[in-house]
């Protein structure tokens, strides 16, 4: 577990780098940068949400439909097959000298069905964006 | 960490300079940028501050702490605050990950009354086996950041952005971890450091299980045993950083700046330096995996023995001879990672950006089956040179 403590030490930094940065942002505008333009006080306009050049038509963000979960769900499917193929390849080249019809063999048919299941969500318009 | 007060100090400061290394290559890179562009579409660029416009970045950090700081109306503040700080973190984790250089060896020496023993440190954050695995886990955790900003900003550009974002992100890393499966199969290891030490020597290029004489005059890299796999990985990576011509996030026609459209001042810039985080360690790992990491072709025994023997002439301790070989090969690497940052640039300014639809199918519909492909030819081709050499 140790040697995994680095990790947590550049998070920490990292975050830490961050947060500082906004705090002391946040003061200087209190502080040395009173009169300028860094300490205004918002207009009601700057309150609202971003819209080209007009105040927005609609307050809140309204949830929008987006095919976007198709997606997700996709790529979860295809991403824990794509991380089966790493022990694969971790180990291929060790039981190619002693079972190599096996290893491979195997691993074709894997490719195959999950060949065959990208072909069929493909054609069944899955992959489709307008 | 290290079993003693030496050791843990020094690891501290490496993992602490490796971090402010890479917030430091950010000016630079957006003044190479920012030059470069300008140079490509004919016009100066920024000159007017420093010589060669190069403290214009000073005068961009000040200008960042000057912008008024204010949170749209409809905004999560908790959420809207924490998304900029999370940017840095993938980013920063990943870099630590990769191998920068030759582990430098510090001979036992005797201080104040102690003996301290003999010491290795490596020249990345920190080693970790699974190295390649890890880093694809943590640099997708870059997900969260985007959406988050895009969430709390209460804007639909911002929201539309960072669902654009997302779905390409992850669309992407599919070609992304296949693309190195490829790699994998013919390094036979997760670690990076051992990656990069099959890479060095001439090319071993066997067909049939005969090594191909002819090519030995090439360094033994990556690239030239997975050419498909490397522009693969490449394009994903584009296309995993946000960048033209994938920068669809950001489509500024359609969406204003996508999902850091409410974001001003500090916070943008935390933004930035994420991206340009994320930018150079793609281009680290392209390197590491497809151009050999920190070794230097045809020069590298040689380097090593002149280094050696000229410390010997020198009266030079070992531990000094390392630590300059180290550097030497350090720089070899950054020297590969800037050119590869200058070819991101470069593509940027060269190319239109993608549609939507051409986005997407491009990452499903071509790079994935590609990608496959990729994959099946490389165990293929070891299951021939196999069958070859039990002949």
């Amino acid at each position: 577990m140790l040697e995994l403590l680095p990790i947590l030490i550049i998070a920490a930094v990292a975050t830490l780098f961050g947060t500082v940065l906004l705090f002391v942002a946040a003061k200087l505008k209190d502080s040395y940068l009173k009169n300028t333009i860094a300490s205004r006080e918002s207009l009601k306009e700057q309150g609202e949400a971003y819209e080209c050049g007009l105040l927005g038509a609609e307050k809140k963000s309204k949830p929008i439909s987006v095919r976007y979960y198709l997606v997700a769900i996709l790529f979860i499917l295809f991403d824990i097959e794509v991380l089966y193929m790493y022990p694969w390849a971790l180990v291929y080249k060790d039981l190619l000298e002693t079972d190599a019809l096996f290893i491979f063999s195997e691993m074709m048919i894997f490719v195959f069905i999950l060949f065959f299941g990208l072909f069929y969500i493909w054609k069944s318009d899955g992959l489709k964006w307008e | 960490m290290g079993i003693d007060f030496f050791e843990v100090s020094i690891n501290m400061v490496k993992i602490i300079l490796i971090f402010f290394a890479m917030i430091q290559t950010v000016p630079v890179l957006v003044w190479l940028e920012r030059r470069g562009s300008a140079f490509i579409q004919n016009r100066l660029g920024p000159n007017r501050v420093g010589p060669l416009g190069l403290t214009q970045l000073l005068a961009d950090a000040v200008k960042f702490f000057f912008k008024q700081e204010f949170v749209p109306g409809g905004a999560r503040r908790a959420l809207f605050y924490s998304a900029p700080v999370l940017a840095l973190v993938p980013a920063a984790i990943a870099l630590g990950a990769i191998p920068l250089s030759l582990p430098v060896y510090i001979e036992a020496f005797e201080s104040s009354g102690r003996l301290f023993g003999p010491y290795r440190f490596a020249m990345q954050g920190y080693e970790i086996g699974v190295g390649i695995v890890f880093i694809l886990g943590i640099s997708s955790l870059a997900t969260y950041s985007v959406l988050m900003a895009g969430w709390s900003s209460g804007n639909k550009y911002s929201l539309m952005g960072a669902l654009r974002a997302s779905a390409q992100m992850i669309s992407y890393e599919l070609s992304l971890g296949l693309s190195l499966v490829g790699c994998l199969l013919i390094y036979g290891t997760f670690d990076l450091n051992e990656i990069v030490s099959l890479q060095t020597g001439p090319l071993l290029f066997s067909f049939f299980g005969k090594v191909q004489e002819g090519l030995a005059f090439l360094p033994n890299w990556g690239v030239f045993y997975q050419p498909l796999g490397a522009l693969l990985f490449f394009v994903a990576t584009f296309a995993e950083c946000h960048r033209l011509p994938f920068d669809l996030p950001e489509a500024e026609g359609e969406l204003v700046a996508g999902f850091h459209t409410e974001y001003s001042g500090v916070k943008m810039l935390l933004f930035f330096i994420g991206e340009y985080g994320h930018m150079i360690v793609s281009s680290a790992l392209l390197v590491v995996f497809f151009f050999g990491g920190y070794d230097i072709p045809w020069f590298s025994n040689w380097i090593v023995s002149s280094c050696h023997r000229l410390g010997l002439e020198f009266g030079l301790g070992l531990s000094l001879v390392s630590l300059a070989i180290s550097l030497i090969f350090l720089l070899s690497f950054l020297l590969k990672v800037a050119l590869t940052l200058w070819i991101f640039i470069w593509i940027r300014w060269s190319l239109p950006r993608f549609r939507y639809d051409q986005l997407m199918n491009l990452g499903w519909k071509k790079m994935l089956p590609w990608a496959l492909f990729n994959t099946v030819l490389t165990a293929i081709a070891l299951l021939i040179s196999q069958i070859g050499k039990g002949v």
